[in-house]
C-alpha cells in the first residue's frame, strides 16, 4: 500500500513537472487552463513545431530518451506524458 | 557565397514581401541602421506592423537574437557556402524566396513528433528549433497576441516559417547565421 502511495506520488510529481514545462515552453497558455486530461495537439491552437519542442524539453528535464514509436503509443495526454517518463525513469 | 550587401539584401526583402501581397514601405535607412548597428547579435529580424494593410507601412518591429550556444565556426565562407548547398540543396535565392518554407520531415531532421500533430517542419522553424528554441517575441505584445491567435506559436522562427509573407525582411541577415549553423552541424555530424 505505501508502496502504491509512493508511486501516486511520484507520478502526481511527474504531471507537474510536465505541465510546468509545457507552460514554460508554449508561452502563451496559463497553468490553470492545463490538467492531466490535457491533449495539447487537441485542445489548443499551437504550431505543431512547439511539441516538438515541449517533447525535447521534457526528454532534457528527465535525462531520458524516448523513442518516436513510443511518443506515437500515448493518447497525447498529459499523463501519457508522463507515463512514458515514468517508464523511463523506473528502468 | 552568393550574397547581396546589406542594403542591397533589404531592398530584395522588401520588394519580395510587397510581392507576395504584404503593403510595407519602411523607411529603408532608418532599417540599414538599426540592421548595421547590430553587430553583438546572430540575427535580427523586421516585422512588418501588424497594421500594415490600414496605413501605418512605415514603421516596422525588430527582434534582435542573442548568440546561438556554438563554438565560434573555424570555416571558410565558401565552405560554408558549399556546405548549405551539399546539405539542404540550397541556393540563396531560394533561401530569400521561400524554400524556407517548404515542407521537410521533422524525422529527417531529428525532431521528434507529437502524437496527433503533423510531421513536418520547415528549414527556417528547424533552425528556430536548434538553436534559437526560446527566441519568442514579447510577452503581452500585439506581435505575441496576433501570432499566438494566428499561427499557434510566439518563437520568432516558427512564425518566419510559417509566414514568410508576414515577416521576413531580415531574412537575409538570418540567411547568413543559418548556412553557418549548417556548416558546424556538418562538422560535428549531426
Amino acid at each position: 500500500m505505501e508502496n502504491d502511495n509512493g508511486i501516486l506520488a511520484q507520478k502526481d510529481q511527474v504531471i507537474e513537472a510536465v505541465i510546468d514545462i509545457f507552460v514554460r515552453v508554449i508561452g502563451f497558455i496559463e497553468r490553470e487552463n492545463v490538467s492531466r486530461f490535457t491533449n495539447p495537439a487537441k485542445d489548443f491552437h499551437i504550431d505543431t513545431d512547439d511539441l516538438s519542442l515541449f517533447i525535447a524539453e521534457v526528454e532534457k528535464h528527465f535525462h531520458i530518451s524516448a523513442s518516436q514509436s513510443e511518443w506515437f503509443s500515448i493518447d497525447g495526454t498529459i499523463e501519457g506524458v508522463a507515463s512514458i517518463v515514468l517508464h523511463h525513469l523506473s528502468k | 557565397m552568393n550574397s547581396a550587401p546589406l542594403s542591397h539584401a533589404i531592398h530584395i526583402g522588401i520588394a519580395e514581401l510587397n510581392r507576395r501581397g504584404t503593403n510595407f514601405r519602411p523607411n529603408t535607412s532608418s532599417l540599414f541602421a538599426e540592421f548595421s548597428m547590430s553587430s553583438g547579435s546572430s540575427g535580427v529580424i523586421a516585422f512588418a506592423p501588424e497594421n500594415a494593410e490600414d496605413g501605418n507601412r512605415q514603421g516596422y518591429d525588430l527582434v534582435r537574437l542573442s548568440a546561438p550556444d556554438v563554438p565560434n565556426l573555424d570555416t571558410t565562407v565558401s565552405d560554408i557556402w558549399e556546405c548549405a548547398k551539399e546539405h539542404y540543396g540550397l541556393t540563396a535565392a531560394a533561401a530569400i524566396t521561400g524554400a524556407g518554407g517548404i515542407p521537410i520531415s521533422k524525422l529527417r531532421l531529428g525532431h521528434k513528433v507529437y502524437p496527433g500533430s503533423s510531421k513536418y517542419t520547415n528549414l527556417v522553424s528547424h533552425f528556430g528549433l536548434k538553436f534559437f528554441p526560446m527566441a519568442t517575441l514579447p510577452h503581452g505584445s500585439v506581435s505575441a497576441r496576433v501570432a499566438k491567435n494566428t499561427f499557434g506559436t510566439i518563437r520568432v522562427f516558427g512564425i518566419v516559417g510559417r509566414a514568410l509573407p508576414f515577416v521576413a525582411v531580415g531574412l537575409a541577415v538570418f540567411d547568413a547565421v543559418s548556412i553557418g549553423m549548417c556548416a558546424y552541424e556538418a562538422r560535428n555530424g549531426k
